[in-house]
């Protein structure tokens, strides 16, 4: 047959083909191994050398132009037959997501974890302490003696038959850490602590507190102040004012009451805080003509209360699932 | 305390702020201003004086001064010029014995006579009932006038009714007194009193007796001021459950000296209201006379503390407003006079908190500290308690934070090792009688309580336990908890997995599981179910339990429910928990999977068989896995069927089928040794 017709009918069909089954056919007649092309190559062979080369060259792009049109085809088609398929298929994106189970961590964590990461990129260590006392560690090396009106500021757990206590404020950890470490030093301190206090939804007879501490050889109140400022900008994630009121703590001196403020908003009272009083020092056998700094104490249960607006803190005792499941 | 507002402006020069603006810088320097509530044309201030500074500033005195300070003005004292009779002596009317002057540093008495008792002006009234006292009559008004203006408490007897002599003395066991509130109190050692020969006329320091008290026939009048020790008069509060106005100051401290202010005033104010005539001289008992205390401040030492440079004229002018005498002595430093009524102050820093306060600490500027670069130590613990957190919450664990207390009812069912709780010795009530020696028990609560919400629970808590040993042991566990309705004996299977995984996680390897063996002196008030609880091992020591919880406690505390708890202790955790990792290289030749199912006696335990099964398979046992575990329908009564898939693999070559075969069989040959155990063909 003449190459030039086997062209154009071969094209002819594959334009007429409307599936891949058709196509199909249709690569067979004229590509398969009995199809029109493998014919024209086997009458190849009786014709002479020169025409035999002339011949082939033009099978051959027949050849390759049917394959070409016929690929063509074939992804046209392929392409029809998926669109057509997609269209069928459907879902209702509007259906609930399949519920992965994972559990929750505390709020008092989560807040936790935050607080000593932004202290821990300023240098602080994150120290613990036991939460059963001695006097001494407690009161007595706070530069809080014995029957001083000042012991009745923190209403007390004792335990029975011993002289211990559960601790009122994290502060006792500074004494160990500083027996054990000498200046410089920056410390934090999480944990949890206790009061004899009647319950209510800002107070309970257990909380947690942060305990900070810098001792270095010139740490000043502008220092303290630079330093928890940092601190409330990032934890707040905003600008915030603080504001520093004169307060009393045995411990410090001078001591303060920080409050903070966002924006135009009311003033909050935040924490306590002052420069280590020398008798706190001379407790831990720090001499104070060489070494002063600050400390500081602030609520973490205040500090997550803030964050996620709770109002009572007796629900982070609670244990309480529709409490715990929000965090 | 409440404080009036026109009282303070008496005695300030210049003009004073609005009240409302006042209340904000007392706030910013000295004491936080509760609230400012206009009475008529007064304005009442509540100031919450802090406890260091009642000495001195529990008194109109005491804050006009803070203000002038604060303004930079002057502070305008009180007239107390009065006229003496020099025909009636004092001394000639009363005498004082103190009978120990540790309880008693001064005791100071002037005497009064021919007073016209009536009302007070109405000024002073109104004062009174701004700062929340009753008025009563013009000598009582004006002792309490003086008290709230100067902060010396004052009291007032008729000297007809006392009788010559005044005695400072501990009351005798059985002594009793009625004092002016109408109360009678019994009296002891421990309580101090002012008596005349024979009895009681007044609790020292803390209230008046209604025998000697002031009435309409009063003619003559004997005025006290006096100052008590405030250990003495703080212990005897307590024990009357008595606290006045006077209590509260001497509790706090006060100088003696402040007693001659004070008695200058009322008789002043005496005889200018009631007419009085003053008798000449005071009676003092006041032995040894308190001196200021000097202290060298070192201006470097200022600036160093504050971080901010304070000029010596400042610094001076600053000390000098509050009472202060300053002189200059070798540069830098100052040598400054304490004023007696500043208990509060005794060292330079105390100083330095003046200045501070004063200036204005948001006058400080906020600089950061220059200091070496250190970075954080890592806290180990911190660390792995992070981890823990982690991987129990996405194992679906939730957290909470229990009380550390537990109450009588949990004692009575984790009263196990009774006399090793530990017990408070003054509890707020029952439920926190003493410290919690496990968090299970708190745990259990928390499921009860979410069981109305919930159907499926595990929540889990890592926090401080106490028990007694020989001292106080206090120690860390971490303790999780599962339920759900209807839950079955998968729920320790569950638990199980959670723990195996959290432990490789951790680091942990060689952890095996123990039959729970329990002490039966112990057994009563046993919390674990007796046949389905495990020691869990590592490294050849119990770090904790796993378990379901014994089903007479899940009925006491009526929870319908089975309960599995897995209890460890955190600090073993921490001591085999290892960051260290080896990566172990993947085998390049496939791995092939074998099943095997045996039959075996019911209470065969899987890891008898795995033994079997490790022993007979060699190195080219990579892994084995339990897959099902089937008894009932089929299987012959009395016998379970174990399912398992065996993955064999080799390092270093592809396993022909017959070496599999060879291999296979070695174990299904192994657990045949036993002849109750029948592999499956």
């Amino acid at each position: 047959m003449d190459l030039k017709k086997l062209k154009i009918e071969a094209e002819k069909g594959v334009k007429k083909a409307s599936n891949l089954k058709e196509l199909d056919k249709i690569f067979k007649k004229y590509l398969g191994k009995k199809g029109e092309i493998a014919r024209v190559f086997n009458s190849l062979k009786k014709l002479s050398k020169n025409e035999k080369k002339k011949k082939g060259k033009e099978a051959n792009l027949a050849k390759i132009g049917i394959e070409r049109i016929i690929k063509e085809k074939s992804k046209k088609l392929k392409e029809e037959t998926r669109k057509l398929k997609l269209k069928k298929e459907r879902i209702d994106v509007t259906r609930p997501g399949k519920k992965i189970e994972v559990g929750h961590l505390h709020p008092l964590t989560l807040v936790q974890r935050e607080v000593e990461e932004i202290f821990e990129s300023m240098g602080f260590s994150v120290i613990q302490g036991p939460e059963v006392e001695t006097e001494w560690y407690n009161f007595d090396a706070l530069n809080i003696p014995k029957d001083h009106p000042a012991r009745d500021i923190w209403d007390t757990f004792w335990l029975k038959n011993q002289r211990l206590l559960l601790r009122t404020h994290t502060s006792p950890v500074q004494i160990h850490y500083m027996e054990k470490h000498h200046p410089p030093l920056r410390i934090i301190v999480p944990g949890r602590c206790f009061r004899h206090e009647a319950t209510d939804a800002s107070h309970g007879v257990q909380f947690y507190q942060l305990e900070g501490l810098m001792v270095d050889k010139n740490i000043s109140v502008a220092n303290f102040k630079a330093v928890i400022e940092e601190f409330l900008k990032r934890f707040y994630k905003a600008k915030v004012e603080i504001q520093l009121r004169p307060s009393y703590f045995p411990f410090t001196e001078p001591s303060f009451e920080i409050d903070v403020r966002k924006g135009k908003g009311k003033w909050v009272e935040m924490m306590g805080a002052g420069m280590v009083h020398p008798n706190v020092l001379k407790a831990a056998k720090i001499n104070p003509k060489n070494w002063q700094g600050f400390a500081f104490g602030v609520g973490l249960d205040r500090l997550a209360m803030v964050r996620y607006k709770i109002e009572d803190i007796r629900l982070f005792y609670s244990g309480d699932l529709r409490f715990l499941k929000q965090f | 305390m409440l404080f009036s507002y026109n009282w303070l402006k008496d005695y300030l020069k210049g003009k004073t702020p609005t009240p409302q603006k006042l209340a904000e810088i007392l706030t910013r320097h000295s004491f936080e201003v509760e609230s400012v509530v206009k009475k008529g044309n007064d304005f009442v201030l509540d100031i919450d004086v802090l406890s260091n500074r009642a000495p001195d500033c529990l008194s109109h005195l005491g804050i006009a001064r803070e203000i002038a300070a604060i303004l930079n003005s002057e502070l305008q004292s009180p007239d107390s010029k009065f006229k003496e009779d020099k025909k009636l002596k004092a001394r000639n009317f009363v005498s004082i014995e103190v009978k120990n002057k540790a309880d008693c540093p001064r005791y100071s008495a002037k005497v009064i006579s021919g007073v016209r008792v009536k009302s007070a002006p109405g000024w002073i009234q109104e004062r009174l009932r701004a700062c929340g006292l009753q008025p009563i009559n013009n000598i009582v008004d004006i002792t309490n006038y003086v008290m709230l203006e100067t902060g010396q408490p004052i009291h007032a007897f008729d000297l007809d009714k006392v009788g010559k002599k005044i005695v400072v003395r501990r009351a005798r066991k059985g002594e009793r007194i009625k004092a002016l509130d109408d109360k009678t109190y019994n009296l002891d050692g421990d309580i101090l009193v002012i008596a005349d020969s024979k009895r009681p006329i007044a609790i020292a320091g803390i209230k008046g007796g209604e025998r000697t008290g002031i009435d309409s026939k009063t003619k003559k009048i004997v005025v006290e001021a006096a100052n008590f020790n405030q250990k003495v008069v703080r212990q005897g509060s307590k024990k009357l459950k008595l606290r006045t106005d006077a209590s509260w100051r001497f509790e706090n401290g006060l100088t003696p000296e402040l007693v001659d202010l004070a008695q200058e005033r009322v008789a002043f104010l005496i005889q200018k209201i009631a007419e009085g005539k003053v008798a000449q001289g005071l009676v003092d008992f006041y032995p040894k006379k308190i001196l200021p205390k000097k202290i060298n401040l070192d201006l470097n030492y200022v600036e160093r503390l504050l971080g901010i440079k304070v000029s010596k004229n400042k610094v001076k002018n600053i000390l000098q407003k509050l009472g202060f005498k300053v002189t200059e002595t070798r540069p830098p430093q100052l040598k400054v006079e304490v004023p007696t009524r500043r208990l509060d102050i005794s060292i330079q820093e105390d100083l330095i908190e003046e200045i501070g306060r004063i200036i204005g600490f948001q006058n400080i500027p906020s600089i950061f500290p220059q200091a070496a670069l250190i970075s954080p130590k890592k806290n180990e613990e911190l660390f792995w308690q992070r981890n823990i957190k982690n991987i129990l919450k996405e194992a679906g664990f939730s957290e909470v934070y229990n009380y550390s207390f537990m109450g009588d009812k949990e004692k009575g069912i984790f009263g196990r090792r009774k006399h090793n709780l530990i017990e408070l010795a003054n509890p707020m009530s029952s439920f926190n009688k003493y410290l919690r020696p496990s968090l299970i028990s708190n745990l259990l609560r928390n499921i009860k309580d979410n069981l109305k919400y919930f159907d499926q629970i595990k929540l889990f808590e890592l926090g401080k336990v106490f028990i007694k040993k020989q001292n106080l042991w206090e120690r860390k566990m971490l303790t999780g908890i599962l339920t759900r309705e209807g839950i079955k004996d998968e729920g320790f299977y569950e638990l199980k997995g959670i723990v195996d995984s959290l432990l490789a996680k951790l680091g942990i390897a060689d952890v095996w599981y123990d039959d729970y063996r329990q002490t039966p002196e112990y057994s009563e008030a046993e919390i674990w179910h007796p046949q389905k609880s495990a020691e869990i091992k590592s490294n050849g020591e119990e770090i904790g339990f796993l378990g379901e919880i014994h089903p007479k406690v899940t009925e006491i505390l009526d929870i319908k429910e089975r309960v599995f708890v897995f209890d460890v202790s955190f600090e073993k955790l921490l001591k085999l928990a290892s960051e260290e990792q080896v990566y172990q290289p993947i085998s390049a030749y496939p791995a092939a999977i074998r099943d095997l199912a045996i039959l075996v006696p019911q209470g065969t335990k899987v890891v008898e068989i795995l033994n079997k099964m490790n022993i007979g398979g060699g190195k080219l046992v990579r892994d084995i896995d339990l897959f099902d575990v089937y008894s009932g329908e089929g299987i012959p009564q009395g016998k379970e069927n174990f399912a398992f898939h065996i993955i064999y693999q080799a390092r270093d070559r592809t396993l022909s089928s017959k070496e599999i075969d060879k291999v296979h069989q070695r174990i299904t040959e192994t657990l045949e040794e036993n002849p109750a155990w029948e592999v499956r063909r």
